[in-house]
C-alpha cells in the first residue's frame, strides 16, 4: 500500500512516517502543496494525507484540483484549526475523513485502515461473526456460544461496531463519535466504561477473550491465537 | 504652513466659540445701541411737539378771540419768537389757504402748503411734519392747526420751531456710542475668550493625561474638579473606562499565570517521569506502561490547551459556531444516556425527568460539550449513593435544561466566583475529581453564544441546580433529528 503524505512540519512527518513504514506501508513525503499534488497526479498511491497549512499551495486547493481532475484516492486532511467550518469545507471538498492536530499516530492508522478497507467491505451481512461470537442485525441479537447475550442499546450499537470493523483498532475518539455520535473530548472515561459494561457482557464468561485493550489508543475485537 | 496652523488655530474650541460669541455679542450691541438711538430720537421730538401744540393752542385762542388782530398776532409773536432755546414761528391761513399773517423768521423755513394738509384740516387732523430747507441745513418740525368756528373750518394755524438742540443731542449720542462700542466689544470678546478658554481647558487636561495613562498605570485616575459639571462627568466616565480596564488587564494577568501554572505543573511531572524511566534500564513492561500514562497526561494537557483556545477565542469573539436547528430535550437525554454508566459506578441515581419537546438553533458540538461539564460535574460532586435529575422543558419564549444534584452544594459567598476561570471551589476538594476550573468558564461562554444563559442555585451540603436557558426556536419544519 502506497501512502503520500503532504506535510510540511518536520516532526510530524518524522513519527507519521516511522509508524507508517513500520505498519507495512510505503510512503512518499511532499513539503508543499505544489510538490504534493505533483506527485498526487503522476504517481499512483492508495490514499493522501494531507495537512491543510502548507506552503506554496493550501492544502484544501489540491484537495479541489485533485477532485477536478477526477482522481478519486482517499484523502484523510489534517487541520490544526478546530473549527468546524474548516472540517465541513473540507469534507465538502471531497475528502474522506480529518484528524485535527495534534493527533494520535493510532488513531491515524485506524483511520486510513479504515478508509482502505471500506472498499473490500461486505454490503450488510446478515449474520456478522467473530470467533464464537456472532450478531444478527436484523433482529439486534448476540450470541455468544448459542447464548443469548442482553445488551443495552448503547452496548448493541458498539458491539456492532466493533463487529463491523473486526481486528481494526478502534480508538476512544471514533467510539465516541461515529457510535455515539458524541463530538467532544471529554475528560471523564466514559468510552471506556461502556466498552468495560460490553466486555463484562460478550467475554466475561466466554472463552476465547475477543475485546483486547490496546494501551493509550483504544479497543480491538479479535480472536487472538 | 502658516496656512496650516492658521487653519488648526481656527479648528481650536476655544477659538470658535470666541468668535462665535464676538459675532453674537457684536449684532446684539449693534440692534441695542440702533433701538436706544431711535427711541431718544422720538422723545425728544415728541418734546418739542408737545412745545408747539401749546403754542398752537394759545394761539387758536388768540386767533378765536380777535380773529382780525394784526396786534393780538403780533403781540403774541414778541412773546414767542425770541426765546433763545425753541424760538416759535408761525403762519395764520384762512380757511382758503390764504395767507392771513406770517410771523417773522417763519418765511425761512421755506415750508410749503400742500393738498394733504388741507384735506387733513378739513377732517379736522393736525399735520405734523419734519422739513428741511435746501439752503440750510437745520431741519424744522412744523405742526399745521385747523381751528373751526360754527361748525366749519375757519384758519389753519403753522406752527414751527428748529430741531437745533434735537440733533446735537442725538450727535452727541453718536458719538458716545461710537467711543463706547469699541471699548464694550472688546471687553466682551475677552470675556468670552476667557469663558471659552475656561469650559475648553478640562479637555486639554483630560487629553493629556489620559495620553500618559498605559497598560503599566491603570491604577491612576483623573482627578475630577469638584464641579459636578458634565466635565466632571466626562472625567468620571473616563475613570471608568479605565477601571474596567485594568480589571480587565488584571483578570486577564491572572489568567495568563493561572494557566500557565496549570500547564507547567503536569509538564514538570512528565518530564520528570520520564527522567525516571531513562535514568536506568528496565523491563520492557515498565516502559509501556509509563509511556501510556504519557499518553494520559497528554490527553489531559491537549484538552485544557483546547479550553483555553477556546476561552480565549471566545474572549475575542473568534469562535464560530455552526447553527442548526437541533432538539435540545433529544440531545441532552443523548448526553445522559451516555453518562448514566459514570453515575452507576458511584450509585448514583441518574434520572431524566419527562422532557418536553424544544427546539433551539444551537452547535450540536457545543451544546454537548456545555451538558457534559454540568453533567460530569453533577456526578464528580455528588457522594455515592446520591441522585441526579435532569430535565428539558419549556419556559416562555426558552428552552429550559436543569441539572439537580444532591452533591455538597456551593457555599453562598462561593457562587458568583464559579463562572470565573480556573476558579475551584475549595481548591484542594475539587483537586482530586480532575478538572482545573475551565469547564463551567466554558458552559457559560456557551449559554451566552447561544443567546442563552446560565444560573447556579446551591445549598451547601443539599446539593446544586444548575439551570440553561436557550432561546425557542419556533419552526413548523421538522428539526433535524439531533
Amino acid at each position: 500500500m502506497r501512502i503520500l503524505l503532504v506535510e510540511d512540519d518536520k516532526g510530524i512527518v518524522r513519527f507519521v512516517r516511522k509508524g507508517l513504514l513500520e505498519n507495512s506501508f510505503s510512503v512518499d513525503v511532499a513539503s508543499d502543496g505544489e510538490e504534493g499534488l505533483d506527485c498526487a497526479l503522476h504517481k499512483g498511491y492508495h490514499l493522501i494525507v494531507l495537512d491543510i497549512m502548507l506552503p506554496k499551495m493550501d492544502g484544501r486547493e489540491v484537495l479541489k484540483r485533485l477532485r477536478e481532475k477526477e482522481i478519486q484516492i482517499p484523502v484523510i486532511f489534517l487541520t490544526a484549526k478546530d473549527s468546524e467550518r474548516d472540517i465541513v469545507q473540507g469534507l465538502n471538498l471531497g475528502a474522506d475523513d480529518y484528524l485535527t492536530k495534534p493527533f494520535s499516530f493510532n488513531e491515524l492508522l485506524a483511520r486510513i485502515q479504515a478508509i482502505l478497507r471500506r472498499g473490500k467491505a461486505v454490503p450488510i451481512p446478515s449474520r456478522l461473526q467473530v470467533a464464537n461470537l456472532i450478531l444478527e442485525p436484523d433482529g439486534h441479537r448476540v450470541f455468544r456460544e448459542k447464548n443469548k447475550i442482553e445488551l443495552t442499546p448503547k452496548e448493541y450499537a458498539l458491539v456492532e461496531f466493533f463487529m463491523r470493523h473486526p481486528g481494526q483498532i478502534i480508538t476512544r475518539t471514533m467510539i465516541s463519535e461515529k457510535v455515539f455520535d458524541y463530538h467532544f473530548d471529554t475528560a471523564t472515561n466514559v468510552i471506556d466504561v461502556h466498552v468495560s459494561h460490553l466486555r463484562n457482557k460478550i467475554d466475561k464468561d466466554f472463552e476465547p477473550k475477543l475485546l483486547h485493550t490496546v494501551k493509550g489508543v483504544g479497543y480491538v475485537l479479535e480472536e487472538r491465537g | 504652513m502658516s496656512l496650516k496652523r492658521g487653519g488648526k488655530f481656527l479648528r481650536r474650541t476655544d477659538v470658535k466659540l470666541t468668535l462665535f460669541y464676538i459675532f453674537t455679542f457684536f449684532l446684539s450691541a449693534l440692534m441695542i445701541c440702533g433701538f436706544l438711538y431711535l427711541r431718544l430720537k422720538h422723545q425728544l421730538v415728541k418734546e418739542v411737539d408737545r412745545l408747539l401744540l401749546d403754542e398752537a393752542d394759545e394761539l387758536s385762542d388768540v386767533l378765536v378771540e380777535d380773529p382780525r388782530g394784526d396786534a393780538a398776532f403780533r403781540n403774541f409773536e414778541m412773546g414767542v419768537v425770541t426765546r433763545t432755546y425753541y424760538p416759535v414761528y408761525f403762519k395764520v391761513l384762512d380757511q382758503g389757504g390764504a395767507s392771513l399773517y406770517v410771523s417773522k423768521g417763519f418765511k425761512e423755513i421755506e415750508y410749503a402748503f400742500s393738498n394733504k394738509i388741507m384735506a387733513n384740516a378739513r377732517d379736522g387732523k393736525k399735520t405734523m411734519e419734519t422739513v428741511r430747507s435746501p439752503r440750510r441745513r437745520t431741519p424744522y418740525r412744523i405742526i399745521n392747526t385747523p381751528v373751526y368756528r360754527d361748525g366749519s373750518l375757519a384758519y389753519i394755524i403753522q406752527v414751527g420751531t428748529h430741531l437745533r438742540f434735537v440733533r446735537k443731542s442725538l450727535s452727541h449720542f453718536k458719538r458716545n456710542i461710537l467711543v463706547a462700542f469699541p471699548i464694550i466689544l472688546v471687553l466682551g470678546s475677552l470675556g468670552g475668550w476667557i469663558l471659552a478658554r475656561k469650559s475648553v481647558s478640562p479637555i486639554g487636561y483630560i487629553a493629556s493625561r489620559t495620553k500618559t495613562i498605559t497598560s503599566n498605570t491603570l491604577s491612576e485616575r483623573l482627578h475630577p474638579r469638584g464641579t459636578g459639571d458634565e466635565m466632571d462627568d466626562l472625567i468620571g466616565t473616563i475613570n471608568g473606562m479605565i477601571a474596567r480596564l485594568e480589571g480587565s488587564f488584571k483578570r486577564m494577568a491572572e489568567f495568563t499565570a493561572d494557566a500557565s501554572h496549570e500547564l507547567k505543573t503536569p509538564l514538570c511531572a512528565l518530564r520528570g517521569e520520564a527522567e525516571l524511566l531513562l535514568s536506568k534500564e528496565r523491563a520492557i513492561g515498565e516502559y509501556q506502561e509509563g509511556l501510556a500514562h504519557f499518553i494520559e497526561r497528554f490527553d489531559h494537557l491537549n484538552r485544557m490547551v483546547n479550553d483555553l483556545i477556546v476561552l480565549s477565542k471566545s474572549d475575542s469573539s473568534q469562535v464560530e459556531l455552526n447553527l442548526v436547528p437541533l432538539r435540545l430535550d433529544l440531545l441532552v437525554q443523548d448526553i445522559a444516556n451516555l453518562f448514566q454508566v459514570l453515575a452507576e459506578q458511584k450509585n448514583i441515581g441518574l434520572n431524566i425527568d419527562l422532557c418536553e419537546e424544544t427546539t433551539v438553533m444551537g452547535d450540536k458540538m457545543r451544546l454537548q460539550q456545555l451538558f457534559t461539564n454540568l453533567i460530569d460535574n453533577a456526578v464528580k460532586f455528588t457522594p455515592d449513593g446520591g441522585s441526579i435529575r435532569i430535565r428539558a422543558e419549556r419556559d416562555g419564549n426558552f428552552a429550559k435544561v436543569e441539572v439537580v444534584d444532591t452533591g455538597m452544594g456551593i457555599p453562598k459567598e462561593e457562587q458568583e466566583n464559579i463562572f470565573k476561570r480556573f476558579y475551584r471551589v475549595e481548591k484542594s476538594r475539587s483537586k482530586d475529581v480532575g478538572g482545573v476550573g475551565l469547564g463551567l468558564s466554558i458552559a457559560e461562554w456557551i449559554a451566552h453564544a447561544h443567546h442563552g444563559k446560565i444560573e447556579v442555585k446551591s445549598q451547601l451540603n443539599q446539593g446544586s441546580t444548575f439551570i440553561v436557558y436557550f432561546p425557542l426556536q419556533e419552526t413548523t419544519d421538522p428539526p433535524l433529528p439531533s
